[in-house]
């Protein structure tokens, strides 16, 4: 009998604090989310280090991917008949021009020859012109694909790969993209900070 | 006056008022549950089960509400005034005090539950829900839902929805919300099965709304003040129940509180593929992301040839073997006869010749439909239900080949395919003359060949021309393969390596480029494959070892899970093994030898096969294990598990009453309910075993995980107490002398009826509060819930009908036999409905199977109850 009792009474305190607790025990509330400090992106070094390749300029100059090592390079798939790539092009000119040499700009046009990238260039005003002309920025005839496909398997232009100091590629960026936006520029900040570390 | 008063009591208070309530509970609820599928859940529960009086005709009929109120009465009356309280008692007290609560529960749930749903944009706020289904109207003559106000509003600041990989499956729902109270605010997530919960009202994620530019979420709301209730009576009739068969049941099941413990079963090495021609084994193991999970090649294989032939291997190759022949030479697997079409109608429709066993190649079938497009064509478009029995196997079968002709072109882009005829195109490709390259390698150079099949002029065209333009034309004809997206063999790379593994998408050899993804490895990766089909075609053992093996550590580097290669040697270990099939071939021997053991040796044999039912027993759990150590996940999530797992309860269970009477009892029950269960396993294995990805809300929790598998338990015992209930049956008839034998037969059904009861009781129950916490209501009356029930109270019936002396031992017995057929019913039976949210799709043939095994078990207690009943 001492039993029973012990055990209603066991299930209706139970029952009582679950109770209680479910109708007025305090809600769960999380906080809310704190805006991302641009310090905190994350560089990942695990994609591989970017293969060995040579290419020449639309004006001549003869380079290896190599001689880039201690900066950052950004990687540019791109084409006159793609409007994206063409969209975008001051906005990625502009933002290398504000890093003054510690990031290189690569555009290899997959172009069938160059009277279109001439024209291209040349359809623009002075400021932008002049950013073509830069030490920093090179544009590259691509005319077999030999570098857009057959080493980075290019399909979907514009298709854009970073490079980090120490020739590890970093980040992949397809399509559409805000190159003039903040994110981005913390990005390379972070990158660039690595430079001389290697 | 006073003794009226006590009888009144007494025969509130007596069993028999339990006994005769059950039957008509469970009139009303097999009757409310098959109205479901004529008049709406919420209509058929408006009318059965919350109704007061349910006319049937002229004759008023009580309805669910006064029925459980009686139910309610009766118990209150016996538990204060007709109990005795003691110690031998105490768990039938208990646990009725637990089923009396959770019968309040629903009471108060009925009188002061509000509940609905509420609607909110992204970046609006709302402060009200809309009922489920009554109305309201406004001054204007227009109705909507009848809205409840809130003390407060919650606005909804972003909504997010996941999808597994590679299906769109939903895998999780999420929202992000602030609540505000006068001036305050909170900042809170709403997220399937974490609802928010504040001032008694419960949110709960339920649904979403895309339209083209915004984003809605949808939660049920529920302010239940009685959602205490099952929780609480759960943990009390647990305690009951089980204290009850600790205090009480036979010795069987008290003696020993301790299970059959089981020694660790290690996994033995992968069986080395034959080396005719080449050999498989690292082949079968390079990794593919198919149906949202990372899996090993084999089973990939296995799923693709079971969803077309209909079976995990072919008579004279292995599904790895075959898949290899598909994807890297296609040409001979079009030749291949793969698809079996059941129906002899589609053959004559087709215009197919007959052909043995009516079993076609790609190659017959693709032709016969192309010639036929009339036959098929309109059928895509019309709904299933319209479509005759043939026609919907000849969609089947068009749907077949659609997936084989997808498989098949997965590596296309790689086929050493287009021949570099002269020397010019040996110079631009770069390659030998007279060589084969493929579309890969050629893709760059489109514009070379456009131009020189633009130059192509004149009536007469040389050989040359002929090749140029043969050539353009098969690029173009190539580039349609570029859908083919099954073989998502290549990891991501270009997304951070750690975060979310299980949910990175992977990428085929066509979409990985069409997606922008490519990078240097992938060229790496594919320029692999390439070679490996040259070296599969040309039969070279050697580079197809070393390939093979290169494309397999290539894959796990690419992945960069330290993990996935042990993971995927389990799964095709797994999968060669088949434990499950040697569990059942254990179970099968121990059938022979027990055959034998009534005929010779007995007491030896009964050893042996004891020793067989045990070794069948452990691989069956080192099955179970191992897959869910694949899934990561429960072990049971759908039928076919189900199936495997009641099979492995009942086995055990049979196991363990054979350790503790030896009188070969034990090994009958484990070895039939090995082997029946296995027929059916096998039955679902199609749609089961390939171990798919679950729906958002069966994803792995807690409640989720232990509903399933205490009620799959709660099945397993009811079949054991079933099998039982024949063998009493059988030996009542030959042996009617053998008392002492009968009653022990009898105690122990009884023992077995108490465990499938707390099994089958608090498994429901556990499924009330998953619900509950999913969705927030605890009980819907749905048909699969129903069935639950239905066992429940078929199992108290029972047991009350016993103690009111209503069931004798004879009708305890044919009760049992009739158990079996609850629980066939409850467990596929509704699923035929097709209604309600247990519903997993069901054969016709089940349907006859189903029908048959009822018919016969109701043959079987009848023919024996009156053959019984007659001798006397």
């Amino acid at each position: 009998m001492k039993a029973i009792i012990l055990i209603i009474a066991a299930s209706v305190a139970i029952f009582a604090l679950a109770f209680g607790y479910d109708m007025y025990g305090s809600p769960q509330f999380v906080p809310a989310p704190a805006p991302i400090e641009s310090a905190d992106i994350e560089i990942d070094n695990s994609l591989g280090v970017v293969p060995e390749f040579s290419f020449e300029t639309i004006d001549g100059r003869k380079s290896s991917i190599q001689d880039f090592r201690g900066k950052v390079v950004i990687i540019n798939f791109w084409a006159t008949w793609c409007s994206t790539c063409v969209m975008e092009m001051p906005d990625m000119l502009e933002l290398v021009e504000s890093y003054n040499g510690d990031v290189i700009f690569l555009a290899i046009s997959s172009d069938s020859g160059l009277k279109p990238v001439n024209r291209f260039i040349d359809g623009h005003d002075d400021n932008i012109k002049k950013l073509f002309e830069s030490g920093d920025v090179y544009i590259s005839l691509d005319k077999n694909q030999s570098i857009t496909h057959d080493i980075f398997m290019t399909e979907r232009y514009p298709e854009t790969i970073i490079i980090a100091p120490n020739g590890g590629m970093v980040r992949k960026i397809v399509g559409e993209f805000e190159w003039g936006g903040d994110e981005i520029k913390s990005y390379l900040d972070r990158l660039a900070t690595q430079i001389g570390r290697d | 006056m006073v003794n009226n008063y006590k009888k009144a009591v007494m025969i509130l208070a007596s069993p028999r008022v339990v006994f005769y309530v059950m039957i008509w509970l469970m009139i009303l609820l097999v009757i409310g549950t098959v109205a479901q599928k004529y008049i709406g859940l919420h209509s058929a529960q408006m009318m059965f089960f919350s109704s007061y009086i349910i006319w049937l005709g002229w004759i008023p009929l009580p309805g669910g509400m006064p029925t459980m109120g009686l139910l309610t009465i009766s118990m209150m009356v016996k538990l204060f005034f007709a109990s005795r309280w003691n110690i031998q008692n105490s768990g039938i007290i208990v646990t009725h005090i637990g089923a009396l609560l959770l019968l309040l529960g629903g009471l108060v749930t009925y009188l002061y539950a509000q509940e609905g749903n509420m609607v909110i944009y992204e970046g609006e706020s709302v402060n009200f829900f809309s009922d489920y289904y009554e109305t309201e109207s406004l001054g204007d003559g227009t109705k909507r839902f009848k809205r409840s106000i809130l003390p407060f509003e919650i606005e909804l600041v972003d909504f997010e929805k996941k999808v597994y990989p590679a299906t769109n499956m939903p895998q999780s729902y999420k929202s992000e919300v602030i609540l505000r109270e006068n001036g305050a605010q909170w900042h809170s997530i709403i997220q399937m099965n974490e609802p928010l919960r504040y001032r008694g009202y419960t949110f709960y994620q339920s649904s979403f709304i895309i339209e083209d530019d915004r984003e809605a979420t949808v939660f049920a709301v529920v302010k239940n003040v009685g959602r205490m209730f099952p929780y609480i009576s759960s943990i009390i009739m647990s305690i009951g129940l089980l204290m009850h068969v600790f205090l009480r049941l036979p010795k069987l099941i008290r003696k020993s509180a301790a299970g059959i413990l089981l020694g660790g079963f290690a996994l033995l090495p992968t069986s080395q593929a034959s080396a005719a021609i080449t050999d498989f084994d690292v082949f079968s193991r390079i990794p593919i992301l198919d149906e949202g999970r990372v899996k090993p090649l084999d089973s990939f294989a296995r799923t693709q040839l079971e969803i077309i032939y209909g079976r995990d291997s072919l008579p004279d190759m292995s599904a790895i073997e075959w898949l290899a022949e598909v994807i890297l030479n296609p040409n001979a697997a079009y030749e291949r006869d793969i698809f079996n079409i059941a129906n002899p109608q589609v053959v004559s429709a087709l215009g197919l010749p007959q052909k043995d066993r009516r079993r076609y190649s790609y190659k017959d079938i693709t032709i016969a439909l192309y010639s036929n497009a009339n036959t098929w064509k309109p059928l895509i478009s019309m709904p299933a239900e319209k479509m005759s029995q043939p026609q919907r196997h000849l969609l089947e079968m068009f749907t077949k080949t659609q997936i084989f002709g997808e498989l098949s072109r997965s590596l296309s882009l790689l086929f050493p395919d287009f021949k570099i005829f002269n020397a010019e195109l040996a110079e631009a490709f770069g390659a030998e003359e007279g060589s084969f390259i493929s579309f890969f390698e050629i893709r760059n150079k489109k514009s070379f060949i456009n131009k020189m099949a633009k130059d192509l002029q004149g009536d007469i065209l040389s050989e040359k021309d002929m090749m140029v333009a043969n050539m353009a034309y098969q690029m173009k004809e190539m580039g349609q393969d570029q859908n083919s997206d099954m073989l998502k063999i290549i990891p991501p790379q270009w997304e951070a390596i750690s975060g979310d593994d299980d949910l990175r998408m992977w990428f085929s050899p066509w979409g990985i480029g069409a997606s922008g993804q490519g990078s240097p490895d992938s060229v790496k990766f594919l320029n692999m494959w390439g070679e490996l089909i040259k070296a599969y075609r040309a039969g070279d053992d050697l580079k197809w070892n070393d390939l093979s093996a290169q494309i397999y550590e290539f894959s796990l580097e690419m992945a960069g899970r330290d993990s996935l290669g042990r993971v995927l040697n389990i799964e095709t270990s797994f999968n060669n093994l088949k434990p499950f099939t040697i569990s059942f071939a254990f179970y099968l021997a121990a059938f022979f030898v027990v055959l034998a053991s009534f005929m010779f040796w007995s007491e030896n044999l009964r050893k042996l096969a004891f020793g067989l039912v045990i070794a069948g027993v452990a691989v069956h759990l080192a099955g179970i294990g191992v897959r869910m150590f694949i899934m990561q996940r429960p072990p049971v999530t759908n039928l076919y598990e189900s199936v495997i797992f009641v099979s492995f309860i009942a086995a055990l269970f049979g196991a363990f009453m054979e350790w503790r009477l030896k009188n070969t009892i034990g090994i009958i029950i484990a070895v039939s309910m090995g082997i029946i269960l296995h027929f059916i396993g096998v039955k679902f294995d199609a749609e089961g075993d390939t171990m798919g990805m679950l729906a958002a809300v069966l994803d792995t929790n807690f409640w989720l995980a232990t509903h399933v598998v205490t009620i799959t338990i709660g099945y397993g015992a009811c079949f054991v107490a079933g099998v039982l209930g024949h063998i009493y049956l059988i030996k009542r008839f030959f042996h009617p002398k053998d008392k002492k034998m009968l009653s022990e037969l009898f105690r122990n059904m009884r023992g077995i009826v108490f465990i499938a009861l707390l099994f089958s009781v608090i498994g429901t129950i556990l499924g009330g509060i998953w619900a509950d916490q999913s969705w927030g209501r605890f009980w819907g009356w749905d048909p699969k819930e129903n069935g639950a029930l239905l066992i429940v109270l078929w199992l108290i019936f029972v047991l009350h009908g016993r103690l009111s002396g209503d069931i004798g031992e004879l009708g305890f017995a044919v009760s049992m036999v009739i158990t079996n057929i609850i629980v066939a019913l409850a467990w596929f039976g509704v699923n035929l409905l097709g209604v309600g949210l247990h519903s997993y799709g069901f054969t016709e043939n089940a349907t006859v199977s189903l029908v048959l095994f009822c018919s016969f078990e109701l043959l079987f207690s009848a023919v024996f109850y009156v053959a019984i009943r007659l001798r006397k």
